[in-house]
């Protein structure tokens, strides 16, 4: 049997579950690449990095929409692939198919929820049983999740982690000692950095670290982050795991920001979502996006097609919510979606719509 | 020179009515789901089972007191014990001709839920119907050591805090709580609190769970596949608040999750709740989870909270506060990897602890 990623990709792509035996192939090949990646994984600018997805496939699409198809943008994934959303098979089996596929290109992280006592409860097992009729493909993908990187550093300045910080972790030679090929376990440095948080504005300034109402990882303020950023000559800590209603989060005075991107979270939380955008010389873009529209969401993924005609009516309908100004902005943006529209179809796909529209928004 | 017994200073120096005060003080900087209610809750006796779960789920505490304006007193203490042992008897679980403290029998209870709708069994009936959880009441004025003695020699959770001072009738001031006194043991000794005594020293406490014996070997549990009412069932039985759902694997058991007696509110508090006590435990526990976290603003949460045999008391008491549960689940980690549960520590366990 030919082994074409390629086409595995464009069934992925089309929510086509793959068999079991190729499931089982793709993870294996994923583990030989992961093998031999460091703990902590070095890559360039530009890249654009990813927060949570949770198992929202058609929304990770609209990820590749808005952030640039793989391999023509580099991206890094901060974890929690699965557990929550509908179709975590789905978008694990994609992601992994484009790590094998362009492995220079993706960078995976893992999350807290790439783990067997987190997906038996929070819906990763149970979809694996109902997909696969059985737990067999669920141990593949676990076995996969042991091997996930747990750090990346963009250009030797900006880290990349789910959680947070540990007190274990001063250094980031110490992150690259953890064994890291098992279980995540209950406590102790691994658990941190995909547990922790930082500590949130509006409560009592902290310093150092405190216990997490999570039941693992910790708390911690401002002073341990500009610590950690110093001695190791960082000048940003990225991480995600903590939902945001507007899709991203600044803290403690731009030391450390929270990319997340699955929008609308669990179906019905009505967040926004977030990629964030490094270019070559480190300039940081949150590119704020919503969720996939409803009607996209059960078929062919690559529409998106709608008329102009129809998205000027759907504009108009909602007229009498805006204010003359915002009715200029809209109407500026027709244009400019007339303008993207080379070749006079009358057509223009979706993605450029909100690539445009979403200057407005931020 | 450490200070051995700053503990017991502390317990002196501090009333009942400060630490209830202190309690209702702490709010904002807590996210919604650890904020005390903002006025001491009491139930009024004539209110229904279900009105009762209701209040006792949307302000987020497992008891309250309940008052009779009848008698012109607190006639009770209705926690979800008593809510457990009425649902199990309504169920034909416990046997009929066990006599409760109260003016009738099971069988009348039970008749009356089934023939009238269990909307219609008003609380003061279940008051004291698990007896496990007399009225027990201090006063404001006494020192937390006596709070504490009382949760020790009564082997109650939470006491009824009275104002005496004023002449005449007492006032209801609040409830005082094991986990509140924990929490308070916590910030003021714990390794990690920003609010600790400098240079104080609680010996015990920088013991491990190990050292002080509280280490049982196996804990009661069920299996994922077992039903709720099973579980419910078994802690009424065994006298325990909360069991482990345990799965044995092929190389030994792994603790899946944990029920709980206070569970009980989600499945009485909603229409239909009471299908849910028929589902395996491990859906039980799925559904939970999963909904506390949505109400956490999406953070998730462990599936259980653990500690080491190794473990210093006062860390466990501290992720204890953290997590604002009542126990932690004593997981053995002896060659770094086996996760086979070796015992329980309660907060139950830890007040003798503080006598000492």
């Amino acid at each position: 049997m030919a082994w074409d990623l390629d086409a595995l990709i464009e069934k992925a792509q089309r929510r086509e579950l793959l068999p079991e035996n190729t499931i089982r192939e793709l993870c294996n090949k994923a583990k030989e690449l992961l093998l031999s990646e460091d703990n902590v994984r070095h890559v360039q600018a530009p890249v654009t990095v990813v927060g949570d997805v949770h198992g929202q496939f058609y929304d990770v699409l609209e990820i590749f929409r808005i952030g640039g198809q793989c391999p023509d943008t580099n991206y890094v994934f901060l974890g929690d692939y699965v557990d929550r959303g509908y179709y975590s098979v789905e978008t694990i089996t994609l992601l992994l198919c484009l790590k094998v596929r362009y492995p220079d290109r993706v960078t995976l992280v893992r999350g807290n929820h790439e783990c067997r006592a987190v997906t038996q409860v929070y819906g990763f097992y149970n979809e694996c049983c109902e997909k696969y009729k059985g737990g067999l493909v669920w141990s593949y993908f676990t076995d996969v999740f042991d091997y996930l990187v747990l750090a990346v550093v963009i250009s030797d300045t900006i880290l990349c982690i789910h959680g947070g910080l540990s007190p274990s972790l001063h250094t980031l030679d110490q992150i690259r000692v953890i064994d890291r090929f098992r279980e995540i376990p209950h406590d102790g440095p691994m658990a941190d950095l995909v547990w922790s948080d930082p500590q949130q504005v509006d409560g009592d300034e902290i310093s150092g670290f405190t216990l997490s109402p999570r039941g693992a990882g910790y708390i911690f303020g401002e002073d341990v982050t500009r610590h950690f950023l110093e001695i190791n000559g960082f000048g940003h800590i990225c991480r995600a795991h903590q939902l945001c209603m507007e899709g991203y989060q600044i803290l403690f005075d731009d030391m450390l920001s929270t990319v997340w991107s699955a929008p609308n979270y669990c179906y019905r939380v009505g967040n926004m979502a977030s990629l964030l955008e490094i270019g070559p010389g480190l300039e940081r873009y949150f590119n704020v996006f919503a969720a996939c529209p409803d009607d996209q969401r059960t078929s062919d993924p690559q529409g998106g097609e709608v008329s102009f005609k129809a998205l000027v009516q759907e504009l108009l309908m909602e007229e009498d919510e805006r204010k003359s100004k915002d009715f200029q902005k809209s109407y500026d943006s027709y244009s400019q979606n007339v303008a993207l529209d080379v070749q006079d179809t009358g057509i223009v796909t979706n993605f450029r719509t909100s690539k445009t529209l979403s200057q407005y928004f931020i | 020179m450490s200070n051995d017994n700053a503990l017991h200073q502390l317990l002196t120096s501090v009333s009942c009515r400060d630490l209830v005060d202190r309690t209702q003080a702490l709010r904002s900087p807590h996210p919604p789901s650890f904020s005390p209610p903002e006025h001491p809750i009491c139930l009024d006796s004539e209110l229904t089972v279900q009105e009762a779960c209701a209040a006792l789920a949307k302000h987020r505490i497992s008891s309250a007191p309940i008052y009779s304006s009848e008698e012109g007193g607190f006639i009770g203490m209705l926690d979800y014990k008593d809510v457990v042992a009425y649902v199990l008897a309504v169920l034909h679980k416990i046997p009929h001709d066990t006599v409760v403290d109260s003016e009738m029998e099971v069988t009348d209870i039970v008749k009356r839920a089934l023939t009238q709708g269990h909307a219609n069994v008003p609380v003061k009936l279940l008051s004291n119907m698990s007896l496990k959880n007399p009225l027990v009441v201090v006063d404001a004025a006494a020192p937390v050591l006596d709070a504490v003695e009382e949760f020790v020699r009564a082997k109650v959770h939470r006491v009824v805090v009275l104002d005496k001072s004023v002449d005449g009738k007492p006032t209801f001031l609040g409830v005082l709580s094991q986990s509140t006194v924990a929490a308070f043991v916590a910030s003021k000794f714990g390794k990690l609190s920003s609010a600790r005594i400098p240079g104080a020293h609680w010996p015990r406490g920088d013991q491990t769970i190990a050292d002080l014996k509280l280490v049982q070997g196996e804990v009661l549990s069920v299996t994922p596949e077992d039903t709720v009412v099973e579980a419910l069932y078994r802690m009424h039985e065994n006298q325990i608040s909360s069991i482990a759902i345990i799965k044995k694997t092929s190389d030994g058991t792994e603790m899946w999750g944990s029920i709980s007696m206070t569970d009980i509110k989600e499945v009485l508090g909603r229409k239909r709740g009471w299908s849910q006590l028929l589902q395996p435990t491990k859906a039980f526990f799925t559904s939970l989870r999963n909904t506390q976290a949505i109400e956490n603003d999406g953070r998730d949460a462990v599936p259980s909270f653990v500690v080491h045999p190794s473990t210093q008391v006062i860390t466990a008491i501290e992720k204890m506060a953290a997590t604002h549960t009542h126990r932690m689940w004593v997981v053995d980690n002896s060659d770094g990897r086996t996760r086979g549960v070796v015992g329980v520590l309660s907060l139950s366990n830890v007040m003798p602890l503080l006598l000492m």
